[in-house]
């Protein structure tokens, strides 16, 4: 975020206001205003009464290099949360918060992209496939948290846990902070519900070379395709309609409750699937879901439990280790407040006990 | 003039005022994110394990107080600043502060409060950067010693034991003026630094 003092004189001359004009209602002289033009930076209050003669928030002359894509998945989404302005403010507010460590962190050098011409089922069964090999899964086994985490390291993406604001109302959100490919995860989300959005952000992600296709609604399709195929292999898709095939709604629930707590899956992604062999399926899964997730921790519980920083370092490190080796190499730059607020520690650990461990992390790092 | 209490300030003061958020003539007010540092906190359950008893006391501005229009902008300018690294011209080192914090300044700056708080870089930012809007800071020790002066506590030995504390917490040290007027206000010695 850098202060760009030729906006000033463009949108003054775009409001008709002369800059001589603008020096008087400021209260400063001609060359002041020329100043700030050249690139000073004006004080807090004069940037105020700046933005509001000119009618633009104050960070308008701090473009930053960030770009921000909140996607809700369909059929993932937390209750009827739609994507509102607020919700994109609030998240790239978060994300704001990470410019400068991302600016210092080496640059994401060679990365994997995904090009595809054509966005149907065939495109996305050759993308699924080769992102499971990546993601080293067993052929038939339907994906894990931990297959998914592992994945989006081996594409090159930061994965930053968060609790997100009450107005970001999704489990997880992908940008791009200075060319570093950036998925925000809500560590209130139950490991259940975690992997769908977690798979879509990924191919998001992978897909981020022209803008244009972010949140365009074939791409949301596209990408939720791509995300449940991955998620879900044919091989499992298959076995569990052949179990179901032929049998009572009610037997039908339990047998998708039973193969869905086996394999950490959410009842409604395999549904979907389902669909695909099935279109009339029609269960009404709400209800038995509800009650199966609980026997599910969040993603926030497996990286606080216990409150023990060791622990939480090494599970931060297992899940995200393009994160936390950004983190670590660039604690000795900010205080230990900045560091507990680029990990999201709020309430949940000393930030002090955690520094002290990637302290650690940090001499392996320079050895 | 109301001041608006950061969550440190807090934590010195609320033992020694319990009232300072419910009787107005404290003049002190503070906002629901400061009131979740402190209660959520996980280093302040062993450091201030007494302060679950004052959960009732800590009162927060409503949200349309704190979030007005004025807010915003101040908010945008300040989280601008920082963000392209503001330099704080005593230290020479940028200016480092939390999302509370900058809430706080964009809250006292929107609304005319004055700050009270023990972190320096938080409120050498505001004077700083906003010097004519800023209404000031005043010290914990000199919130104390105004209430002395306006008779809303009455100095004791607990009262001493609590800002003996201080010193213990390794709290922000205190400007020397208001050491010396709190000696002369209490005819005792400020216990800490």
């Amino acid at each position: 975020m850098a202060w760009e003092g030729e906006r000033l004189k463009a949108l003054a001359k775009e409001k008709g206001t002369s800059l001589t004009r603008l020096a008087v209602l400021l209260n400063v002289s001609r060359q002041t205003v020329n100043d700030w033009i050249k690139g000073q930076v004006p004080k807090g209050s004069h940037l105020m009464s700046i933005s509001k003669i000119l009618d633009v928030p104050p960070s308008f002359f701090f473009p930053t290099q960030l770009s921000v894509n909140i996607s809700v998945p369909l059929h993932r989404k937390r209750g009827v949360a739609k994507i509102t302005e607020a919700m994109r403010r609030e998240a790239e507010g978060l994300a704001k918060q990470y410019e400068k460590l991302f600016k210092w962190a080496p640059d994401p050098g060679l990365v994997p992209v995904l090009r595809i011409d054509h966005r149907d089922r065939k495109s996305a069964i050759t993308m699924a496939t080769t992102l499971r090999k990546l993601a080293g899964i067993e052929t038939d086994k339907p994906m894990d948290y931990e297959h998914t985490f592992r994945l989006l390291a081996s594409l090159g993406i930061t994965t930053i846990f968060r609790y997100f604001p009450k107005d970001i109302k999704g489990y997880a959100f992908y940008c791009k902070i200075h060319k570093h490919r950036v998925v925000f995860v809500n560590n209130d989300t139950n490991l259940l519900d975690l992997i769908f959005p977690l798979l879509h952000e990924t191919i998001h992600a992978i897909r981020d070379e022209e803008d244009s296709v972010l949140g365009d609604p074939d791409e949301e399709k596209f990408c939720d395709m791509v995300a449940n195929l991955i998620q879900f292999p044919n091989a499992y898709v298959k076995l569990v309609y052949n179990t179901i095939k032929g049998r009572r709604k009610p037997i039908q629930i339990n047998l998708l409750k039973n193969f869905s707590a086996e394999n950490s899956h959410s009842m409604f992604g395999i549904i979907e699937q389902l669909k695909e062999l099935t279109p009339s399926l029609d269960l009404k899964v709400g209800g038995a879901n509800t009650n199966l997730k609980k026997q599910f921790q969040s993603i926030g519980d497996i990286l606080f439990k216990d409150k023990d920083a060791r622990r939480y370092v090494h599970i931060l490190r297992t899940l995200s280790p393009l994160f936390i080796d950004i983190v670590a190499r660039n604690i000795s730059k900010v205080t230990t407040r900045k560091v507990g607020e680029w990990l999201g520690l709020e309430s949940q650990l000393d930030a002090k006990q955690v520094i002290d461990e990637l302290q650690k992390i940090c001499s392996g790092v320079a050895s | 003039m109301n001041t608006l209490c950061d969550t440190s300030s807090i934590l010195m003061l609320i033992r020694i005022a319990p009232d300072m958020f419910i009787d107005h003539r404290y003049e002190c007010c503070t906002i629901r994110l400061v009131r979740e540092e402190i209660f959520r906190t996980q280093k302040f359950k062993a450091k201030y394990p007494w302060r679950i008893n004052f959960k009732e006391k800590i009162q927060c501005l409503p949200t349309n107080r704190v979030r007005n229009d004025d807010f915003d902008i101040y908010f945008d300018a300040v989280e601008s600043l920082i963000e392209h690294g503001t330099i704080n011209k005593k230290k020479g080192s940028e200016f480092d502060l939390s999302y509370v914090d900058k809430v706080i300044i964009a809250c006292a700056l929107a609304n005319g409060y004055r700050i009270t708080t023990g972190d320096e870089d938080l409120r050498t930012f505001a004077r700083q950067e906003f010097g004519n809007d800023f209404k000031g800071w005043i010290s914990p020790l000199g919130l104390i010693n105004r209430w002395i002066r306006n008779n809303l506590i009455q100095w004791d030995d607990s009262l001493h034991d609590y800002l003996s504390d201080w010193a213990r917490d390794d709290e922000h040290p205190q400007p020397h003026r208001q050491k010396i007027a709190f000696k002369e206000l209490t005819g005792r010695r400020y216990p800490g630094s």
